[in-house]
């Protein structure tokens, strides 16, 4: 595998690089499409896999399905991408759960008015050199090449005075990202690869997030042609995704109340050990990270992943329809884990606006914020849309019938009846349920969360392309041949 | 035979499409059902369980060395399980409750001898069936009208479960009471509803 050709942001984590930019651009005419990527490349703007000398700001770039085809890529390549690129996330709102609130209309520029051609993403060691790198990318950009406003800024969450890795909820993030084989140790654990047939971890093959590998099928990925233009690429879908803070925290405490008196109940210390009690079950995690499976009673401090579900199969300890869970269900599914071996995702989301403190109320809260979701795979719809669809929107693998997932589920129908003379709307918002299973060793009861809103929605976002820097060159010089 | 599982019949058709221009048409218009007020114009056939339909475009092949695979036209799949001992149950209940819209359809497609003669359109159907060899059903002997009340039951449950979680024992009993009464007396609620 050529590092120095994949771009560096689908296999690095880009940990020390806290604060980030994302600029979007639109091609008028090809050409000058052209002549920005021979700039960028000219350059040396592009920050690969494997760097000579860590750069200041890394720097990378993808392509929507329109913006290939703004950059005068050949109907013959454009038509042997798979057709959700070729559709683009808009289109496939339904699909998504993007809808009511969610829905393109409500989108934030430029993803409601535009159609991103070009995206550039820059993670910068230190936030005043992102400034004036960005400012000089811009320049770059010769005329016929339009920048597209507002830009995206985004970077690791100050809390309390200090940088963290948390999300706005309050929880770890990036705890559980995929080991793939042949990339260098970034520091973590070594405990997130697919189970082998003995349920030891392994390295997953590189091929399910990046093409012209194997991958678990142990073949070749379908890849757009050229393959000399699309083999080291990457799909990346892009998510702004905004989170209600004061929606949620208002929520876990109308349910506490309940929650403190219910039978079997038994919380930790502390004046808001209920409230964390109800996230943890809702997240599958403690806010520090520790995973319900190991530590069902109070977080540890642990963040490790040595847990797979599959002492917990009647989710005791993390309930069935939990976030973590759903997003990567481990061995929970049977089989050894092996069902969940191909739905794996590259995640390198960072989040957007000031924390809010916890003391922070309705009336005095302001400002937005949540999480630019980025997520690299090889096949955006075998991997990130059947998450979506499946595990997000939908809890029938679960055993949770249609409850989507506490915190990003959509919430379309409540399970109530629909009577005849007003029926059932798709863009109907509902509140949602969510099933926090008993435990006999302890004799808790099973609790209902009822009446869950919506914590997160969907603000824009498109699927991209992340090119190899040979690509990106064929790109610039027009070269992209179907022989 | 295949396609029979209990009392259920599953359905599985490729119609070639007359012309790229009627693909194209077409697909929007599959799309369009998705707003449909009781989630599809199907659910008004109360025999189909479940139903899906997909244009196929194209066939490439990807492999080592590459290469392309043409089909002779674009196709309409269209799968469907639904309660009944033949396709002409099936056809019979489509032009009766779906009426236009099956033309708005399958006129797409070469051959469509329109739904004037039932047993025109049955042929049609059984021309462009391919061979079910083995039907596997979710519960092959319970009709669509049972189904949908058990999903009643379970709904209407979830509500009990969800009203009286915290109440004690005689409250509850008297609550259960009153909602099985009451679910012996519920019409069951028409397709789509859910």
């Amino acid at each position: 595998m050529d590092l120095s050709d994949i771009q560096g942001n689908i296999l690095r984590g880009y940990r020390s690089f806290p604060d980030a930019c994302f600029l979007f651009f639109r091609v008028d005419r090809s050409g000058a499409g052209r002549e920005f990527l021979k700039r960028l490349l000219e350059k040396d703007s592009i920050t690969p896999g494997q760097w000579r000398e860590k750069p200041e700001v890394a720097t990378n770039i993808a392509f929507t399905f329109e913006g290939l085809r703004a950059l005068g890529v050949p109907v013959a390549s454009l038509a042997s991408f798979p057709p959700e690129f070729q559709e683009g996330m808009k289109s496939r709102a339904a699909l998504l759960g993007d809808t009511g609130e969610c829905a393109p209309n409500q989108w934030d520029e430029p993803w409601q008015g535009s159609t991103v051609h070009i995206l550039v993403t820059c993670y910068a060691r230190v936030r005043e050199t992102l400034i004036g790198h960005c400012s000089e990318l811009r320049r770059l950009a010769p005329e016929g090449v339009h920048e597209l406003v507002p830009h995206q800024e985004a970077g690791l969450l100050f809390v309390d005075g200090k940088r963290t890795r948390k999300e706005h909820f309050g929880f770890d993030d990036g705890l559980s990202n995929p080991d793939v084989e042949g990339v260098p140790d970034d520091g973590g654990l070594g405990d997130t690869g697919n189970p082998d047939e003995q349920g030891n971890l392994r390295k997953i093959p590189v091929g399910e997030f990046i093409l012209g590998y194997p991958s678990e099928g142990q073949e070749l990925s379908a890849m757009p042609v050229p393959h000399m233009f699309t083999r080291n690429g990457a799909y990346l879908v892009v998510r702004k995704l905004e989170q209600h803070v004061l929606r949620f925290r208002d929520f876990l405490r109308t349910q506490t109340a309940a929650l403190r008196s219910f039978p079997g109940v038994k919380l930790s210390g502390g004046p808001r050990a209920a409230e964390d009690f109800l996230a943890a079950k809702m997240f599958g995690r403690w806010p520090d990270g520790s995973s319900l499976d190991l530590y069902p009673t109070a977080g540890a401090g642990d963040k490790s992943n040595n847990f797979n579900y599959a002492n917990d199969l009647e989710g005791a300890r993390c309930p069935l329809g939990a976030h973590v869970r759903r997003a990567n269900p481990r061995a929970s599914l049977g089989f050894g884990g092996n069902i969940v071996r191909r739905r794996r995702l590259i995640r390198r989301g960072i989040a957007y606006g000031d924390y809010l403190p916890q003391d922070v109320t309705e009336a005095n809260g302001g400002g937005r914020r949540g999480i630019m979701f980025l997520a690299f795979n090889g096949s955006i719809s075998q991997q990130f849309e059947f998450v979506q669809q499946q595990w997000m929107n939908s809890g029938d693998d679960f055993r949770q019938g249609d409850d989507a997932d506490p915190i990003a589920g959509n919430r379309i129908g409540d399970g109530k009846m629909v009577e005849p003379s007003q029926p059932f709307r798709r863009d109907q918002n509902c509140a949602g349920r969510m099933v926090i299973p008993g435990d006999q060793r302890t004799a808790r009861e099973p609790f209902l969360c009822s009446g869950i809103p919506r914590f997160v929605t969907t603000k824009g976002g498109d699927y991209f392309f992340a090119p190899s820097l040979t690509g990106i060159r064929l790109m610039a010089a027009g070269k992209v041949y179907i022989l | 035979m295949g396609n029979i599982n209990g009392k259920k019949f599953g359905f599985t058709a490729l119609f070639p499409i007359r012309s790229k221009e009627s693909a194209v048409a077409l697909r929007p218009y599959l799309r369009s059902m998705d707003g449909h007020p009781y989630g599809s114009p199907l659910s008004s056939v109360d025999i189909i369980h479940m139903a899906r339909f997909m244009i196929i475009d194209n066939l490439a092949y990807q492999g080592v060395p590459a290469k392309r695979d043409e089909l002779k036209s674009h196709y309409l799949l269209f799968l469907c399980d639904f309660d009944g001992g033949s396709l002409d149950v099936l056809v019979r209940k489509l032009v009766s409750k779906m009426g236009e819209t099956v033309d708005d359809i399958w006129q797409h497609c070469v051959g469509y001898p329109g739904r004037t003669y039932r047993d025109r359109l049955t042929a049609y159907f059984e021309d462009c069936q391919l061979a079910t060899t083995f039907f596997l059903a979710d519960r092959p002997n319970d009709e669509v009208a049972a189904i949908l009340r058990a999903l009643m039951y379970k709904r209407r449950f979830t509500g009990f479960v969800e009203s009286c979680q915290r109440s004690r024992p005689p409250d509850l009993r008297a609550a259960f009471l009153q909602l099985w009464r009451s679910l012996e007396t519920e019409p069951t609620p028409p397709a789509g509803s859910l």
